[in-house]
């Protein structure tokens, strides 16, 4: 321990100590010359004789130095002073060298990022996520259930969801506990939330008793929700999460215990969730609020009640115990699952019943996560060839520079210094390269992958941003591997001609002649190789984009305004809804600039739309339920929109055959339609349907629509695949609920304030969500398809 | 010249045992222990001053011998090195484990 301290003042007075070296050695050879001189030496002779015995005295100097201080790190310390005033005096090829190793690692630790945040990362806040299982259901073709609210999958064996009745939760729940405890929970989507009076939106979730026992999140404030809350005589008590905290209260601590109202329904704050918590819904989620599982229905006002065992809504997951595995309980839920499904529907054959799936819960919901694979596979393989050609690049660039260096590296031979040392000289220089490209590259990953993020989700504001350790220390290894791979070849490379070579290269300077050397050369191939691989994959990635950009909508999206209503959160009734939206209309119709404004049922261009069946009188009407129904329902689905006055003139959206709907379609007069090209091939195989009659629903008794015109095809949500069957209705034949208005107005974005006031002028408590541009919502939608490419 | 043959390899290691062995008599300067040496051993080990100076400088950063600056007899500026009471034990053991060393091998060489 001492002689740490030792050395460390030794090396402090080093230069002194050198001086008193110097005066004793000096002194040793005064001493040996006069032991020579006594001897009988003449004092010339002597004095020669004296010098040449002590020896080389830098030599011995320079052992001594090495005694007093730390000479590793010394050596290190020089290597990168040197390197630092190299890289000073090439400032141009310093500049490109470490912008070319900041795109590349820059854009590498952005993918990295991304994919840490939405693959890797396991629910954050909670305790030891890697004992959390989720439930799923699958089933073959026929429909278990009779409405499922949350994620289903329809393939070519059958249906998946993660949404399981109440009941069957319940009955799971009891038949496993000792080996697991179960949750559920469910996303209740946006809410209007009212704190003393002001309105805003948020996103909700119901949960169970048990949950935040379960996965242990202990309450930043306050208390956590429990079983208690869930009884039907609780008072309504929910909990909010630390970000809405901060966002709300500034995380002042009078919030606990102050009311807050969701959809007209009084709550109590009852505290607020841990720092970091998220819930555990899908990746990019965030919910604001948590209420007990039990007011579901009250704040949804969902038609079905919330324990009708058809009605599947409840997501469950769970903590295994010590000792318990997934395959051990799977049997037991199964077992309940098919029970409670059969005794909600018992005309469903055996077969038909869904058997229970046990998956790995650790990072929540599956679905969106797993959406976002493909484009982050291509971001990371597009990623990894831009990094590889940066260091080719770089390492061609401190190859030609070695050369350069001939003459330097030589005379540094000469003086003694051993091949390795050299090289080392060389590799820190490029390690330096390397750390300074890395620190710019971390820097603008941030950027990067916010760019990047529109194409893989759109709750881009959600996904916390930030640059941790994780993303540092891949960072790190990153450069190192880099300055490794383009370091080390020219560095020992270089340092292969001999002494004299050197010199002489130098002296003949201008011909470097066919002494390129295989290294430049197959750096050059591979470079090029990969450069047109990246060619090719943008000019790929553009025509999918132009591709997109170039098909057809069948409506005018420029200049259009777009905003959502959902007045029946705030309890309002049908009537009042018309008035509302009739009021919205004239209010926004009487604005500077507005061309038109109109309302759908449905957002156009989003993940949003209504489907169900048309058909003719001329059809049998299969059983509902039964496996015909499945294939029925297959060729006969049509997307349904509810549209508001002057929805055509105000979308562009042409009238191919007779009429637009109308003042002339009352709640009086005869239900009417308008379909598009489409659906009137697919009823009556003939584009000549006006006055014809169809169908909308599965029943005898479904009502029935007279086509009254003809639109033309248009997209309804997605932009790639082929345009749908859609039938357009009039608001006025149809029960009143939300609704997003569209308004044509010249400068669309700038508009968002004035329409914000409409609304308030009506009804304050009202927010107004989703406002965005049409223009917007259709780049978006271009740029998540392009994302996921099929090579076309 | 040539090879002079009284002049003898020291074993690796040896010569800060020396030198430490050369202090415990006084306090010396450089030349003065490399002169010791040599007189002592009857002219057999002769220390390089390239060897020497290092090992002073390690000893002393180990803590085993202390310098300070001096008058030599003819009145010149000269740095006296002591050992240290850390020095005296390490010779001690040095001692001892060298003893051990020797009359191993002289067993191997002279069996009984």
């Amino acid at each position: 321990m001492h002689s740490i301290f030792r050395h460390i003042r030794a090396w402090l007075r080093r230069g002194r100590l050198d001086e008193e070296l110097r005066e004793e050695l000096a002194q040793h050879v005064e001493w040996k010359t006069d032991s020579l001189i006594a001897d009988g030496v003449p004092e010339r002779e002597a004095r020669r004789r004296a010098a040449v015995t002590v020896g080389n005295l830098t030599r011995l100097r320079e052992d001594s130095r090495r005694i007093w201080g730390f000479p590793r790190l010394e050596t290190i310390a020089q290597d990168v002073r040197y390197g630092l005033r190299q890289m000073r005096r090439a400032p141009g090829f310093t500049a490109i060298a470490i912008l070319s190793l900041a795109i590349g690692i820059g854009a590498s630790a952005a993918v990295f990022s991304l994919a840490d945040r939405m693959l890797f990362r396991k629910l954050p806040g909670v305790a030891d996520p890697d004992a959390l299982v989720l439930l799923e259901w699958a089933s073959g073709p026929v429909f278990p259930f009779s409405s499922l609210n949350g994620n289903g999958r329809q393939n070519a064996e059958g249906l998946s969801s993660t949404s399981f009745a109440l009941v069957s939760f319940r009955e799971m729940q009891a038949a496993v506990k000792g080996s697991a405890d179960l949750f559920g929970f469910a996303d209740l989507y946006d809410v209007n939330i009212a704190i003393d009076g002001r309105a805003e939106m948020a996103n909700a979730n119901a949960v169970s008793g048990s949950y935040f026992d379960v996965l242990g999140v202990a309450p930043e404030s306050g208390r956590a929700l429990g079983e208690a809350d869930n009884l039907p005589e609780a008072a309504p008590a929910a909990m909010i999460s630390d970000a809405f905290w901060q966002r709300r209260f500034a995380r002042s601590p009078d919030a606990v215990g102050r009311g807050i109202v969701i959809n007209g329904i009084p709550f109590t704050i009852a505290g607020v969730t841990r720092r970091g918590f998220r819930g555990t819904g899908q990746v990019a989620d965030a919910p604001d609020v948590f209420v007990p599982l039990s007011q579901q229905a009250r704040i949804t006002r969902a038609e079905e009640k919330d324990d009708d065992p058809t009605y599947w809504w409840v997501l469950v997951m769970g903590r295994l115990r010590p000792g318990a595995s997934a395959q051990r309980i799977q049997g037991a839920l199964d077992l309940s699952l098919k029970r409670t499904v059969a005794a909600s529907k018992p005309a469903l054959a055996a077969k038909d019943l869904p058997r229970a799936v046990v998956l790995p819960g650790a990072r929540g919901q599956h679905e969106n996560r797993d959406t976002m694979r493909d484009p982050l596979r291509t971001m990371a393989i597009v990623v990894s060839i831009v990094l590889l050609v940066t260091c080719a690049n770089v390492a061609n660039l401190l190859l030609a520079r070695g050369r350069a260096r001939g003459r330097e590296l030589s005379v540094r031979a000469a003086i003694g210094a051993p091949r390795r040392r050299i090289v080392r000289q060389l590799f820190t220089e490029g390690a330096l390269l390397a750390a300074a490209g890395a620190g710019l590259g971390v820097i603008s990953a941030k950027w990067i992958s916010a760019a990047l993020l529109p194409a893989l989700t759109e709750q881009s504001d959600t996904v916390a941003a930030g640059t941790d350790w994780r993303l540092l220390t891949f960072a790190t290894l990153l450069a190192g591997g880099c300055a490794i791979l383009f370091a080390l070849a020219p560095a020992i490379r270089s340092t292969q001609a001999t002494l004299t070579s050197g010199l002489q290269d130098a002296a003949r300077r201008g011909t470097p002649g066919p002494r390129r050397g295989r290294l430049a050369g197959t750096l050059v191939v591979l470079q090029i190789a990969l450069s047109m691989v990246l060619v090719v994959t943008a000019a790929l990635l553009a025509r999918s984009l132009r591709n997109l950009d170039r098909a057809p909508i069948g409506f005018d999206p420029r200049d259009v305004l777009t905003f959502r209503l959902d007045p029946s959160l705030n309890g309002y009734s049908e009537d009042r809804t018309r008035a509302l939206f009739d009021g919205v209309l004239a209010g926004l119709r009487g604005s500077a600039g507005v061309e038109g404004a109109t309302f759908t049922s449905h957002t156009l261009l989003a993940n949003n739309s209504s489907i169900g069946v048309a058909a003719t009188d001329a059809e049998p009407v299969p059983e509902p339920g039964s496996e015909e129904a499945a294939t029925f329902m297959k060729h006969h689905a049509v997307w349904r929109q509810v549209t508001g006055p002057g929805f055509f003139a105000t979308l562009r959206l042409p009238i191919v055959r007779g009429r637009a709907l109308d003042e002339r379609d009352t709640a009086a007069s005869q239900r009417v339609a308008v379909i598009n090209a489409i659906l009137a091939k697919q009823l009556f195989q003939t584009d000549d349907v006006i006055g014809r009659r169809f169908r909308l629903g599965l029943r005898r008794t479904s009502p029935l629509y007279e086509i009254v015109g003809v639109a033309a095809n248009a997209r309804y949500t997605a932009i790639r695949e082929d345009m749908p069957p859609t039938a357009y209705l009039a608001a006025a034949q149809q029960p009143a609920g939300r609704a997003t208005f569209e308004v044509r107005v010249a400068n669309a974005a700038a508009f968002a304030a004035t329409a914000r006031d409409v609304v308030r002028r009506l009804d304050d408590q009202l927010p107004l969500v989703g406002v965005r541009t049409m223009e917007d919502r259709w780049r978006d939608r271009c740029a998540r398809n392009a994302s996921s490419p099929s090579w076309r | 010249m040539g090879k002079r043959p009284e002049r003898q390899e020291l074993l690796p290691g040896t010569l800060d045992m020396l030198i430490l062995k050369s202090l415990s008599i006084g306090v010396m300067h450089g030349y003065g222990i490399a002169q010791h040496i040599r007189t002592v051993s009857g002219e057999v080990l002769h220390v390089e001053e390239g060897s020497l100076y290092p090992a002073l400088q390690r000893l002393q950063i180990q803590g085993l011998i202390d310098s300070e600056w001096g008058h030599s007899a003819n009145n010149r500026r000269a740095r006296y090195y002591r050992l240290t009471r850390g020095g005296r034990k390490a010779l001690g053991d040095a001692e001892s484990s060298f003893e051990r060393l020797i009359a191993a091998i002289g067993r191997v060489m002279r069996p009984a």
